[in-house]
């Protein structure tokens, strides 16, 4: 079957087109599109309905008096505004008669007992009075965000209850936690005679700032915050990476086993040669890819900027991410097809599918080691290992600022394995076209791999 | 259709395309084919002359899907060589568009429509959209698919997915149509609609080459004959020759009158009675004609006279003893596979 070389580029695109309408006019990949569409439309919808409150207005009910100040000491206004109030006289005088031992101004015996209200002398004039009750019909009725309410516990030890509509958000919620420690804490050592800079001194933590250094330069790395980002966002692209090659792979394999299933694939290689019908089916299904890929990144860029991570984005890594996905694609889709070849029938497949897709899903249990060790020896053994490469490339890619040539000699050992897996895989087709309903052996396509078999 | 048993004695158009069928189409040379320890082919060659249907027949595991195979490319032989006189290419180096072919019990793309996979497979044959837009109206015209050319394949019959295959296959005219077992899976009437088309396609000009078991399909359509026993050839000869080759001397002749004694007849070496048919078996050096003219002149009412011509079932399994194949395994004497 000769021909020049623009007939074989269009049979293989005739192909290639066939395959990608067939995929994209069904109706279960079209119900998947409408997903993405869906996706993506929720995040901008996100970005309005989900914004929180710009500042929180929380209701301080403290009988004691003190916390609301050293609250808003602790908090940037625009961040959170507190407003004191103090329980009506009579609800709160039993308690303040019974309840105040350490106002003779005796340092507590029992630090669970220590309050710290005796060290501080607070005037409480022009501290609006509320009852707890008419304070959360105030949270009801949105006037504030929370009331913080401040009681003594049964060991006198005090106690912080926070009332909100909805389970408090876990930041505003994090934030008091932690500034009410920070009171507690301070109070404590007040009246244990500690002071103020005594304590900064105890608690400030230890300062290191971590540098990365590069052949030609030494730069200040991401904040501890950037980092864990850093850390989660290359195993979430490995994760996407896997869906697409995974989903496409098997498409292919699929509709490999559909023709040969059919014979179809008989009359097709009457007209095509092997290595054309194979490479116009996986472009056909990587067509198909690149729209879901195209979703994907939308919903990337998209959730990049409701996260406000959008400057985790980079020409550099969705470059390289768009060529392992293009090379690791092609790797994948040649075993499937070899598979394909192998199998008369989809339980075969099936199983013997089975380690491919484990050898699939190792990456990403990698990726955790590969992120948090990307210079080991096993990181770089992985990294320019073909089957693992595109992924663990990636990770190491996002956190290590990989060189340039590392990234060009992985893309190489891909596209070399995935050449010679599109040269096994059309030998086990041709092997297979003597008896295509059967399925081959292990040995069986072992032997016409490695041309001891007359075909 | 008359009878099989009388086609030597009428001109039909099967003795007008053999006498067309001079130029080869496809040359097969001493093909052998081994897989393992087992040898599929041995030493294979026949030709397939221009505008005849040669039909390849064989019992199960004989040899004749990997001979198509082989023919076809799909399959590479140890030994011999796949030749085409009329484009002077071989094997797989073969130019595109020499034959088209339909395997057995093969599919289509269910979800595709009629026109679009026509379409498909037209472009796959080199053909240009222009050249199909002119084309296939048609063929599918000659197959009555015309108003079907809408629906998608999964919504037909059997019968006229078969049909769609066959506009497939033969959009792009191919010098050779090769259909291997086109007859599987199709019912009495999808079977008289094939036989039907591959008849017109014949008379067309269109040249075929057709592996079955369906004997009686073939018989009524096979030019020529290519037998293969256990991969090797054993008949390769006309089914005109075949039937001359394979017949018995015998003569059957009905009476519309119970005939007087038919003792003495020149030549007629025993008679022998089955429903009303007198069955006379000849001798080496009887004529039909003194016969004939002695059952005459003893005032016999001579209904039918019928020199005594095998059937294709007849002719295989006879090929086959011959050949020493034994007997064929796989078909029953109604010419069917079971």
């Amino acid at each position: 079957m000769k021909g020049s070389l623009r007939v074989r580029a269009r049979l293989l695109g005739l192909i290639a087109a066939r395959d990608f309408w067939a995929i994209v006019e069904t109706k279960s990949f079209l119900i998947g599109l409408l997903a993405f569409i869906f996706i993506a439309s929720v995040m901008p919808i996100m970005m309005v309905l989900g914004r929180v409150p710009s500042t929180y207005k929380i209701a301080v009910l403290d009988p004691i008096g003190g916390y609301t100040e050293d609250l808003r000491a602790r908090v940037r206004p625009a961040q959170m505004q507190f407003t004191e109030f103090r329980p009506p006289t009579n609800v709160d005088a039993p308690r303040r008669t019974t309840q105040q031992p350490a106002s003779t101004g005796e340092l507590p015996t029992d630090l669970g007992d220590t309050l710290g209200e005796a060290a501080k002398s607070i005037p409480r004039g022009g501290v609006p009075e509320a009852t707890a009750d008419e304070l959360l019909a105030r949270v009801r009725a949105n006037e504030y965000y929370a009331l913080v309410e401040i009681k003594r516990g049964p060991a006198g030890e005090q106690t912080f209850t926070m009332n909100s509509v909805s389970m408090a958000d876990f930041v505003p919620r994090n934030m008091l936690h932690n500034m009410l420690n920070s009171i507690i804490l301070y109070r404590r050592a007040e009246a244990m005679g500690i002071t103020e800079k005594q304590v900064d001194a105890l608690v400030s933590p230890a300062r290191i700032e971590t540098r990365k250094i590069t052949q030609t330069s030494t730069e200040r790395a991401d904040s501890e915050k950037d980092y864990a980002i850093a850390f989660l966002f290359p195993i979430a692209l490995v994760f996407s990476l896997y869906g697409l090659i995974s989903f496409q792979s098997e498409r292919l394999l699929t509709a490999l086993l559909e023709e040969k299933m059919k014979r179809l694939i008989e009359v097709l290689l009457t007209r095509v040669t092997i290595y054309e019908l194979l490479l116009g089916k996986m472009l056909g299904v990587l067509y198909v890819g690149f729209l879901l890929y195209a979703g994907v990144s939308l919903l990337v860029i998209l959730g990049s900027f409701v996260f406000g991570v959008s400057y985790l984005l980079n020409v550099k890594h969705f470059f390289f991410f768009t060529l392992f996905y293009i090379s690791g694609y092609m790797l994948y889709a040649c075993f499937y097809a070899a598979i394909g070849a192998a199998c008369g029938n989809p339980k075969d497949a099936e199983n013997l599918s089975m380690p491919l897709r484990m050898v699939l899903m190792m990456p990403i249990m990698l990726s955790v080691y590969v992120v948090s060790h990307p210079q080991t020896a096993g990181s770089y053994f992985f990294a320019f290992f073909p089957l693992t490469a595109p992924f663990v490339m990636i990770n190491r890619m996002i956190v290590n600022d990989t060189p340039w040539w590392e990234l060009m000699l992985a893309l190489g050992c891909v596209g070399f394995a995935a050449a010679i897996g599109l040269w096994a895989s059309a030998r086990v087709f041709a092997a297979s076209m003597v008896n295509p309903g059967r399925s081959m052996g292990l040995r069986e396509i072992w032997i016409s791999i490695t041309g001891r078999a007359s075909v | 259709m008359p009878h099989p048993s009388v086609r030597t004695l009428l001109p039909d158009a099967a003795d007008a395309a053999a006498a067309t069928a001079r130029t080869a189409v496809l040359e097969v040379r001493g093909i052998t084919k081994t897989f393992a320890d087992f040898t599929a082919l041995r030493d294979v060659s026949f030709t397939v002359g221009a505008g005849a249907i040669t039909a390849l027949l064989g019992a199960n595991g004989a040899g004749k899907t990997t001979l198509i195979k082989v023919i076809t490319g799909l399959v590479r032989q140890d030994s011999g060589d796949v030749l085409w006189p009329a484009s002077g290419g071989s094997g797989a180096d073969r130019p595109d568009s020499l034959f088209s072919y339909v395997p057995e019990e093969s599919g289509l793309y269910e979800r595709m429509r009629v026109e679009d996979i026509v379409t498909y497979f037209a472009r796959l044959s080199g053909m240009e959209t222009a050249a199909i837009r002119a084309e296939m109206p048609g063929w599918l015209e000659r197959f009555k698919l015309h108003e079907k050319a809408r629906q998608r394949v999964i919504q037909l019959s059997k019968g006229n997915q078969q049909k769609v295959k066959l506009v497939c296959a033969l959009i792009n005219k191919p010098p050779l149509l090769i259909l291997d077992e086109p007859f599987t899976g199709l019912d009495g009437e999808g079977s008289l609609l094939l036989r039907d088309a591959l008849e017109k396609l014949r008379a067309a000009g269109t040249t075929m080459l057709l592996s079955s078991h369906r004997l009686d399909q073939m018989d009524l359509l096979a030019d020529h004959l290519v037998v293969i026993a256990a991969g090797q050839k054993i008949l390769d000869t006309t089914l005109k020759d075949a039937r001359k080759l394979y017949r018995q001397n015998q003569i059957e002749v009905t009476f519309s009158e119970p005939p007087p004694s038919l003792d003495g007849l020149p030549g007629v070496l025993e008679i022998t009675w089955n429903d009303g048919i007198a069955e006379l078996t000849l001798g080496p050096t009887a004529s039909p004609n003194l016969i004939l003219r002695a059952l005459l002149d003893r005032g016999c009412q001579v209904e039918n006279f019928l020199r005594h011509s095998p059937d294709l079932t007849e002719i295989f399994h006879k090929a086959y003893a011959h050949g020493g194949g034994g007997a064929p395994a796989g078909f029953t004497g109604k010419g069917e596979a079971i």
